[in-house]
């Protein structure tokens, strides 16, 4: 009941906020090569239906590895984080540092490392991806709580047995929250990639539209990639429910 | 209670000064009668510019009583966009992008052409064998999809029948060129070429206009109703300009340093080189610079109708106004 009404909310909040784009529109004249109108917009998601499904289902593919490939990067950062505690403090201020980085100069770098195709959208989608399931896992493991942890050393239990049965119970909580905010940002890491290197993608699609004028379009492109955002949210939401039924989780926070 | 006005106050200050624009929307005329004019370029600064700041500093546009600015263009700063929507009186335009804006509606006019053959090109290494577009089959090719680069790309592949061929995305960076990842990749003659001469890469240069393809390269634009509207200032822009560019290219070096004085960041060798490299663009068979010929833009847009770039029927009387300065 309370999901039904919260989905209505976001509904009503939806549509009046497409409701007031409608009326800027009218209301100021504002020309469909600056701003199209909403329904100008849904013309082009219906007609290009087939035409944005391809692309999307492009964009699609490259974020699903590339937040697979940061959420076990992120594991494997916060496996070195337990087993070398004193490594916690530098590896959170690298991964920081590494934040701020500028990914778009990376692009060019990724072809040539990686040619074009899947590989360079995966590895910039990851990178967008990484930083913040790495800073959560991190967190979520230094934030263990040792009296647990010396309870099962003073059962003689392996660093290996505390690992997986005590950290990563324990973690798992952190990492998804981490891969909530990962998740949709490998979605735009990959959009990224496509716009400065790649013939294929919604990114793509994008680009080719606002060159051509066609600003529909890239409204089109725009919505279809939030909308991949947005399923990427809930994917994350769903699997955690799964793997995590010990846990009340809320589909919207 | 005075914290949160103090803080109300700062913050609305803030939103009301980050939505003001300074420079106005319209010419503004000082009390000298001079117009404030701002153009806004196709890419970002570099030494094709350099008429524009030779005849700003020297004055040659203030005796025309323009005010001039000049603003960057860039992937983000598309100049069609914002001279349509009144942020720049003139801009600086592909051929391409000012009869696709024309027939999408858009309210701007092309008013006079800069480069008057098509300054694009295609580079490959000269130990690679490749010298003209039949030596492109099976090659891994780089191209710029969506505009006049893609259209004369295609259009040297149906001329010499190139097929097999491997087509990969420009990523604005000649890095994959350089390094042999890819065999063939666009470029501009005035500017990549330029990159990689100074390199010391030895390359052979394929220029689509020297295989038949040959589009008008970039043009300048303004909104129509600033030529219905201010026909004088119009013509004194094109007229000013004209100097500017006569200017420029009998004094290069000085031209350089006006471009190089505004925009610090650049190098006056590099510059240098940019800037010499598109005089040869500049004049046309008629010997004039900025100068139109309608047969040319008929070529231009069957060119860019045969592929599909622009759909057929463009009245070139709607998007082309040839403007005469005394």
């Amino acid at each position: 009941m309370v999901r039904i009404r919260t989905a209505m909310i976001a509904a009503a909040m939806i549509a009046l906020m497409v409701g007031i784009w409608a009326a800027a529109c009218y209301t100021f004249k504002l020309p469909s090569y600056l701003v199209p109108n909403p329904f100008e917009v849904l013309k082009v998601i219906w007609g290009d239906w087939a035409v944005l499904i391809s692309h999307a289902g492009v964009t699609a593919e490259a974020a699903l590895f590339a937040a697979v490939l940061a959420s076990g990067l992120a594991a494997v950062v916060g496996a070195v984080i337990f087993f070398m505690p004193r490594l916690s403090s530098p590896t959170i201020i690298s991964i920081i540092t590494l934040q701020s980085f500028p990914a778009v100069a990376l692009v060019p770098l990724l072809t040539i490392w990686l040619g074009n195709g899947l590989s360079p959208r995966v590895a910039l989608g990851s990178f967008f991806a990484f930083f913040p399931q790495a800073i959560a896992v991190t967190r979520a493991v230094r934030d263990l709580d040792r009296e647990k942890v010396e309870f099962f050393e003073s059962l003689a239990a392996r660093g290996s047995q505390i690992f997986w049965q005590l950290v990563v119970p324990s973690a798992t909580p952190g990492f998804f929250a981490g891969m909530r905010i990962g998740a949709p940002l490998a979605v735009v890491g990959c959009l990224v990639s496509e716009i400065s290197s790649s013939d294929r993608g919604l990114g793509f699609y994008m680009l080719v539209a606002s060159r051509r004028l066609e600003t529909a379009q890239v409204f089109a492109g725009v919505i279809l990639a939030a909308g991949m955002g947005l399923a990427a949210y809930g994917l994350v939401v769903v699997t955690e429910r799964f793997l995590t039924p010990w846990r009340d989780v809320l589909a919207i926070e | 209670m005075w914290k949160k006005i103090i803080v109300v106050s700062i913050v609305s200050v803030l939103i009301v000064c980050g939505f003001l624009d300074v420079n106005s929307l319209t010419p503004v005329q000082s009390a000298e009668g001079v117009s404030d004019v701002s153009v806004r370029m196709k890419w970002f600064f570099a030494g094709t510019m350099v008429p524009w700041f030779y005849g700003r500093s020297s004055g040659i546009f203030r005796r025309h009583k323009i005010n001039l600015s000049v603003r960057p263009g860039g992937p983000d700063n598309s100049s069609v966009k914002l001279v349509a929507a009144g942020s720049d009186l003139f801009g600086v335009a592909g051929s391409d992008e000012a009869l696709l804006a024309r027939q999408k509606g858009v309210p701007i006019v092309a008013i006079g052409v800069i480069f008057k053959d098509s300054p694009v090109s295609f580079v490959a290494h000269s130990d690679s064998g490749i010298k003209t577009p039949v030596d492109w089959s099976n090659k891994r090719i780089e191209i710029i999809y969506g505009n006049s680069e893609e259209v004369q790309y295609r259009s040297l592949v149906k001329k010499y029948g190139v097929h097999g061929q491997t087509e990969v995305p420009y990523t604005y960076s000649l890095v994959p060129f350089i390094e042999r990842k890819v065999d063939v990749s666009i470029a501009y003659s005035m500017d990549q070429v330029v990159t990689l001469k100074r390199r010391n890469i030895a390359l052979t240069e394929m220029r689509a206009k020297d295989f038949g393809v040959n589009p008008y390269g970039d043009v300048i634009i303004t909104r129509e109703d600033t030529l219905r509207n201010r026909p004088e200032l119009v013509r004194d822009f094109i007229a000013a300009l004209r100097d500017a560019i006569t200017g420029a290219v009998s004094n290069p070096q000085m031209g350089v340093h006006t471009l190089v004085q505004a925009v610090p960041t650049l190098s006056v060798d590099n510059e240098t080189a940019v800037w010499m490299a598109t005089i040869p663009f500049l004049k046309g068979p008629d010997g004039r610079y900025l100068l139109m010929d309608r047969e040319r833009w008929v070529e231009t847009r069957s060119l860019l109708e045969e592929f599909g770039f622009l759909n057929s029927g463009l009245n070139l009387d709607d998007a082309v106004k040839y403007v005469d300065p005394m």
